[in-house]
């Protein structure tokens, strides 16, 4: 691959670059979990909607409802956590992702009508829908009488809903599938650099064999996250005491998640392969953080999380096993995304050293940065707590 | 020139970024306002224990969860995609100096995401003093982040102290910070309590619709009259040559105040003849047509500023084609194409057509299209290449508020070539890009 004549030092940078590559991470993992949400709800959706439909099973028609109606939340989370993470990699390494875009120019503008697409059409699923609820006398009804009363009522999404959604969903997977081209045509400068042609905004580099690969692994691993919240959500109802309903959810989330995993099995070393010899080989262990024992961890832990959910079902309080398997999936997910930049940084580094001299970092800007951080996470832990108190009552309106 | 060009065809990079822009603002105005007006009226239809009121505001909560997050926040999204692909100079540059406040900004937008969500769903499932307190949450956060936005916006028209200092707090805290805030909160509180009179409009309940409207006109009346005063005092506080051009040039920015201050007067009279005279029989077609109004003054007085920065996009550090000030003498000594690194033609002296079209690309289309909007074909129609080099030599003294070309003088008769080839008719064009 060419080498790219980078400048240097153009504006200064607003911190050192290791404490912007801590930022990006951070934020990477809650944009990518959010991102896994939009992408894998809509689809786990219509998955209920089809089994509740064809096995005449009302658990898993208002699963499908509950998961249509928190889409919205995941897709306004993935925009609200997405664009500062995007912001720090373009401030980090501007002088790549900036003719990177302008090549892609037109498919990049096609994200913003493709968010539009599906938020618009998960919002009008979510808003438009009346019932489905859980019966306001649930409380002083055992699950037997609440599952005749759905059976009774018709609980599971409306013909259009179920169109809207799949609309979303299209919409939601079409939007990263730019955002991964996007990564992979980062990488691959001899498309975009000085020496190719003037841009035309159409470039999609579909030759490449990471394209693909990596696009296997977001959505895979997006349905493993997706799988887990709703394995959270299910061994929650059978804490409150609604086993039936619990269980189904229980079952269903835990199959979205294990199979997912399993087939990363073969997924994740597929797409590590398709990288450049030499990337492959630093990863492999010249560089301690990104060698193979790190990634080993990460690649043992979902796994561990996987058998963890995959038994959640058989157990009478499932909650635990859940938990473990977050924690562990978790740790999995952040180790992906270390790896992953660090896969990115080595190929940078490749291509000239442009990070410029950072400004040093003024001691008024870190208590303002920490009040805001204080501020902003005591007021959503105040809300939570307070909302969650009613959650009985308003969960799944 | 270290970027790129992608050519917009018809519409042009500024116009795209414009229309994006635009709907943003609206939609941050009504965050802030419309954020103001629900706690407001939800506190005193608690107090008065006023069940229609709060059965309008639970309907009010939901087209505001929508127009803030999925306009507001597709738009955010939207204005920053389209700034990275049609000016990556100037979004690279704004996201270096204000990391931090962006990343402020970001955090306030997620507090808001949530208490949107969680207001508009907890109607009657929490305590009301507790629901008033999310609805709170979210109009201080959307406060705090206009505000944010503000410093970053008239940093770009007045950088002031940051010019000599390089210090956050200096671009932050810029000249127009204070009056363009006040701009913002005006016009905020203006297009609130216009959404809020079409909304009463259509109101069957005849008290409600009365005490909405009221509530209208506390917000329309005091917005659209602070809101041209606040724009002369923004203009007070310009730089002499901004002031100057603004208030004394005649041109554009002239004309666009001076309608903008029109339709102020023009929405405060309407007010004031039609449904805040008679607030019990609002007229739907007036309140829409208010809001049509209301709408056109602000974004004629945004627009009016966009004018005066031209042509910087950052005063005094970055022209709005991302070239630096500092470096036209260089490159007029030097050349532009040899140092532009996305130039795909060196030198003038192979092809000389060839280096204008792509003088023309690199340093013009940031503001010109080919045909659409700020056309350079009917800019140049009928002049001929010694007068469009002669134009070229004094760009920056001239009144379109352009800048300087920076080139050789090989490269600028280059340029003025090509363009003498647009200046000819469509059918006789040569290397169209």
């Amino acid at each position: 691959m060419s080498q790219m004549p980078l400048p240097v030092g153009i504006y200064p940078m607003p911190a050192s670059p290791e404490a912007l590559g801590v930022v990006l991470a951070i934020l990477t993992v809650m944009y990518t979990i959010a991102a896994a949400l939009m992408v894998s709800w809509p689809i786990m959706t219509l998955t209920a909607e089809m089994a509740g439909d064809l096995g005449a099973r009302t658990s898993l028609r208002r699963l499908a409802v509950l998961l249509a109606r928190r889409t919205p939340g995941a897709a306004i989370f993935t925009i609200a956590l997405g664009i500062p993470a995007y912001f720090t990699m373009f401030v980090m390494r501007g002088e790549v992702y900036f003719p990177a875009v302008i090549y892609m120019g037109w498919f990049w503008l096609l994200g913003v009508i493709l968010l539009f697409v599906g938020v618009g059409s998960s919002f009008w699923v979510s808003m438009r829908r009346q019932g489905s609820e859980p019966s306001t006398l649930r409380p002083f009804l055992p699950d037997i009488v609440e599952s005749y009363i759905l059976a009774f009522r018709r609980r599971g999404l409306e013909r259009p809903g179920l169109w809207l959604t799949a609309l979303s969903a299209a919409a939601f997977l079409g939007f990263c599938f730019l955002m991964v081209s996007f990564g992979v045509l980062v990488e691959r400068p001899e498309l975009w650099n000085d020496t190719a042609p003037a841009p035309d905004g159409f470039l999609i580099p579909f030759s490449d064999p990471r394209l693909l690969r990596r696009m296997i692994n977001f959505l895979l691993g997006a349905l493993a996250i997706g799988g887990l919240t709703t394995a959270w959500h299910g061994a929650d109802r059978i804490a409150a005491g609604e086993v039936a309903y619990g269980r189904s959810t229980l079952k269903f989330g835990a199959l979205f998640f294990a199979v997912p995993i399993a087939l990363e099995v073969a997924a994740a070393p597929w797409m590590f392969i398709a990288e450049p010899a030499g990337i492959l080989g630093r990863m492999g262990g010249e560089h301690g953080m990104a060698g193979s024992l790190f990634l080993w961890t990460g690649a043992s832990t979902a796994l561990i999380a996987a058998v963890l959910v995959s038994l959640s079902p058989a157990m009478r309080k499932p909650r635990p096993f859940v938990l473990v398997s977050s924690v562990c999936m978790f740790y999995s997910l952040s180790v992906l995304v270390v790896v992953r930049q660090h896969v990115r940084g080595m190929r940078f580094a490749d291509l000239g050293n442009a990070i410029s001299h950072a400004v040093s970092f003024h001691p008024a800007s870190g208590i303002v940065a920490a009040a805001i951080v204080v501020a902003v996470v005591a007021a959503l832990g105040w809300m939570l707590a307070v909302t969650s108190v009613s959650s009985g009552q308003t969960e799944g309106s | 020139m270290v970027f790129p060009v992608l050519e917009v065809p018809w519409l042009g990079g500024e116009l795209l970024m414009a229309a994006m822009s635009l709907v943003f603002a609206v939609s941050a105005f009504f965050a802030v306002g419309g954020g103001t007006l629900q706690v407001i009226l939800e506190r005193r239809a608690e107090r008065d224990g006023d069940g229609a009121l709060l059965s309008f505001l639970q309907d009010w909560s939901r087209f505001f969860l929508l127009m803030t997050l999925i306009v507001g926040m597709i738009s955010w999204t939207g204005l920053w995609m389209t700034t990275a692909v049609v000016s990556p100079h100037a979004a690279w540059a704004i996201l270096k100096i204000f990391f931090w406040p962006c990343m402020a900004i970001s955090a306030l937008f997620v507090v808001q995401a949530a208490a949107a969500f969680l207001y508009h769903s907890t109607w009657g499932a929490v305590d009301p003093n507790k629901h008033l307190a999310i609805g709170w949450i979210f109009t201080v956060s959307a406060w705090l982040s206009l505000l944010a936005i503000n410093g970053v916006l008239t940093f770009m028209l007045t950088p002031g102290d940051w010019l000599l200092t390089g210090r956050l707090r200096d671009a932050f805290f810029n000249p127009t910070f204070l009056p363009s805030a006040f701009m913002l909160m005006s016009g905020a509180s203006g297009i609130t309590g216009l959404i809020c009179l079409v909304a009463s409009a259509g109101q069957a309940n005849a008290t409600l619709r009365t005490g909405m409207v009221k509530a209208s006109a506390v917000f329309v009346l005091p917005g659209f009259l602070i809101l041209p005063a606040s724009g002369f005092w923004h203009i007070e506080s310009l730089p002499e040559s901004m002031r100057r051009a603004i208030l004394h040039e005649g041109g554009l920015a002239t004309n666009l105040l001076a309608v903008s201050l029109g339709l102020c007067v023009i929405v405060i009279l309407l007010g004031l003849i039609g449904p805040f005279r008679k607030p019990k029989t609002p007229s739907r077609a007036t309140a829409l047509l208010m809001l049509l109004i209301g709408l056109g003054a602000v974004s004629t007085l945004e627009w009016s500023r966009g004018i005066i920065r031209s042509p910087y996009v950052v005063t005094g550090y970055m022209y709005l084609n991302g070239i630096d000030p500092r470096n036209v003498g260089n490159l007029q000594e030097g050349g532009f194409l040899k140092k532009a690194r996305y130039a795909s033609i060196k030198a003038t002296d192979s092809d000389q057509m060839g280096s204008g079209r792509e003088l023309f690309r690199l340093q013009c289309m940031a503001c010109h299209s080919i045909d659409g909007y700020n056309s350079i074909r009917r800019s140049v129609k009928g002049w001929s290449r010694d007068v469009l080099d002669t134009q070229l030599e004094k760009l920056d003294k001239l009144p379109g508020r352009m800048p300087p070309f920076a080139g050789t003088g090989a490269e600028r008769r280059a340029l003025a070539l090509w363009l003498s080839s647009m200046s000819a008719s469509r059918a006789e064009k040569a290397g169209g890009i």
